[in-house]
């Protein structure tokens, strides 16, 4: 029986790959409209970036590392390196833990969480521009949570002229990332096998100890997923920025993008390129260290 | 002992549920007030005098006013939401198209060079608007659409978010399922009609809400790509405001909301189908 399974498996195999050759072209059709627009629209667009990088910033020829020494020694690419950094080195992992552990909550709670979810996720969906006129009613210095510290007899700062918008800045991304990012942790906690959960109980290990010894570890691939969901969306957190402060805002959220865009205006664009290059060779680094992860085994 | 940390854990939710619709609520409050009562509440943020915010439960004296005023009068945002759906809907109906089948392909087939072409739309997705900015500037206008919803539209719609989760999606089909089909007769089209469509329609619709919500916030593209503010979208509707027009502003923010919660409820079933595609299989 169990030959007879196999050899019905080689013949099925083999028809596989004949009529895989015959359908060749058929399939990659399915491909071409895709590779044409990514290529038209990232990859020439990508391949033009590195080859202005490399000329001089007025003229003709070939500049060499000028524009890269030229950006590295520039202080307001220091500046906005370090902000970028600054920001993606605090609030990624406080937005992972924070949701995370909401997660874990709601699923504590068993049934009654259907509401928690909806609303949690709806930050997502407002507009950066209605965002920011809020803010204004909530972080103004006469503004609503000043108001609030008073009550306390706290005298409340301006936060947004001062070092606070990075904090204010951090507010928006948690405020608007962490339902989504609790509901991918909730996903990947539903797929947990419950048995496992019961096993450990009968071992008598209590809640701390199944977390710590199923949960997390079985959690790990998801949350190289949401790291990566994070870090794009943590570039995102430059709407507000730039709708709060505009071109040149309080210099603790002056990041990369504002950057980037001085850049554009003023048509400095051997820098501009040659620091393009190099935040792309970060976020190439970046796929390279998590690609085990997120590249699918079977491909 | 179960029992009071669930009422812990509830009271904890509820407080955060609280502090996620404040601001939408107050939002909606003000877009009902009339000047005056704006000015009592929050003159001072809007540039008169240093009194404290108040906090409004409710508008003692409601009016439409502000919206009829914006409706009415206001025609550059009457104009802005229009783009804004010009840009969004072409540009999410046209990725579903066109990241689809691709998607559908990468997960399903075999061919060579995959491995490297998922990297390079892993890149895509992954990278920051402003390193492609000037280059893909130039190539909008060597094909002469700068400045039109064109120039928004068509880099948006070959964004590789979608291929990347419509990928995981139409992984979940099984191979028998699909060699049964195939040995009916069925071609890559069919296959893709008749069975990744109707299995992966969850994954579908939450990438097109998000790409919708994505789509109607974004403001890098259309900042760079649109220099003509006729053409500018909600996103970008950000007017000095002052006490003369705080009510209109009011308004015009629930009235930018309201679309994208709309969405985002009628999608709600399907994202975390959506969600689940993420779910990588150990």
């Amino acid at each position: 029986m169990k030959k007879n399974h196999l050899s019905m498996d080689v013949t099925a195999e083999e028809g596989r790959k004949k009529r895989k050759n015959k359908r060749f072209r058929t399939e990659l059709l399915f491909l071409v409209p895709s590779l044409i627009g990514v290529a038209i629209f990232y990859f020439i667009p990508f391949c033009d970036v590195v080859s202005r990088s490399f000329r001089p910033e007025f003229g003709e020829g070939f500049a060499g590392i000028e524009n890269y020494k030229a950006v590295i020694e520039n202080k307001a690419f220091r500046i906005a390196v370090q902000n970028t950094l600054k920001f993606v080195a605090i609030y990624i992992p406080v937005l992972l833990i924070f949701s995370l552990f909401l997660a874990v909550m709601l699923d504590f709670l068993r049934g009654k969480q259907g509401i928690y979810k909806k609303v949690f996720l709806l930050p997502m969906a407002i507009p950066v521009a209605s965002l920011v006129l809020i803010w204004k009613v909530f972080f103004d210095r006469y503004g609503l949570i000043n108001r609030i510290l008073a009550i306390f007899g706290v005298v409340g700062s301006d936060y947004f002229h001062t070092g606070l918008a990075f904090l204010v800045l951090g507010i928006t991304y948690l405020w608007r990332n962490f339902g989504y990012d609790m509901l991918l942790w909730k996903t990947g906690i539903d797929a947990i096998d419950e048995e496992l959960y019961q096993a450990a109980a009968l071992d008598g290990a209590g809640f701390f100890k199944q977390f710590r010894y199923i949960t997390l570890p079985q959690l790990k691939d998801m949350g190289f997923v949401i790291v990566v969901i994070s870090v794009i969306n943590s570039f995102k957190v430059f709407r507000e920025a730039y709708l709060i402060g505009g071109d040149y805002p309080n210099q603790s959220i002056y990041m990369l993008q504002h950057l980037f865009n001085n850049w554009f205006v003023r048509l400095e664009l051997g820098k501009l390129t040659a620091a393009a290059v190099m935040l792309a060779l970060v976020v190439f680094l970046f796929i390279a260290s998590v690609e085990r992860i997120l590249v699918p085994k079977e491909i | 002992m179960g029992f009071y940390m669930k009422k812990l854990v509830h009271s904890g939710m509820v407080i955060l549920v609280l502090i996620i619709l404040a601001p939408i609520y107050i939002t909606i409050v003000h877009s009902f007030m009339g000047m005056r009562e704006i000015e009592l509440d929050i003159g001072s943020i809007l540039g008169g005098g240093d009194k404290m915010a108040a906090i409004p439960l409710l508008p003692s004296y409601p009016t439409l006013k502000n919206y009829r005023e914006l409706l009415l009068y206001a025609e550059s945002f009457y104009r802005m939401f229009w783009n804004s759906f010009l840009q969004a809907v072409p540009t999410v109906a046209g990725q579903i198209l066109i990241a689809a089948p691709a998607a559908f392909v990468m997960a399903k087939y075999h061919f060579r060079g995959k491995r490297i072409l998922f990297w390079i739309y892993l890149a895509v997705m992954l990278m920051p608007f402003q390193v492609l900015m000037v280059s893909e500037y130039l190539v909008l206008k060597n094909l002469s659409i700068v400045n039109t919803h064109l120039a928004i539209i068509l880099p948006g719609i070959f964004g590789t978010f979608p291929v990347f989760i419509l990928m995981k999606v139409f992984m979940n089909i099984e191979d028998d399922v699909m060699e049964a089909a195939r040995l009916d007769g069925a071609g890559a089209l069919v296959l893709l009609v008749k069975i990744g469509m109707p299995i992966g329609k969850g994954g579908i619709v939450s990438v097109a809400v998000l790409d919708f919500l994505e789509c109607i916030n974004s403001i890098e593209a259309p900042l760079v790509f649109l220099r003509d503010k006729e053409r500018w979208p909600l996103s970008l509707f950000f007017p000095a405001i002052s006490i003369y027009n705080a009510g209109e502003v009011f308004a015009a923010s629930v009235m930018i909301m309201i679309p994208a919660v709309l969405i985002f409820f009628l999608g709600d079933e399907y994202l975390e189908t959506g969600f689940k595609a993420f779910q990588v299989k150990g």
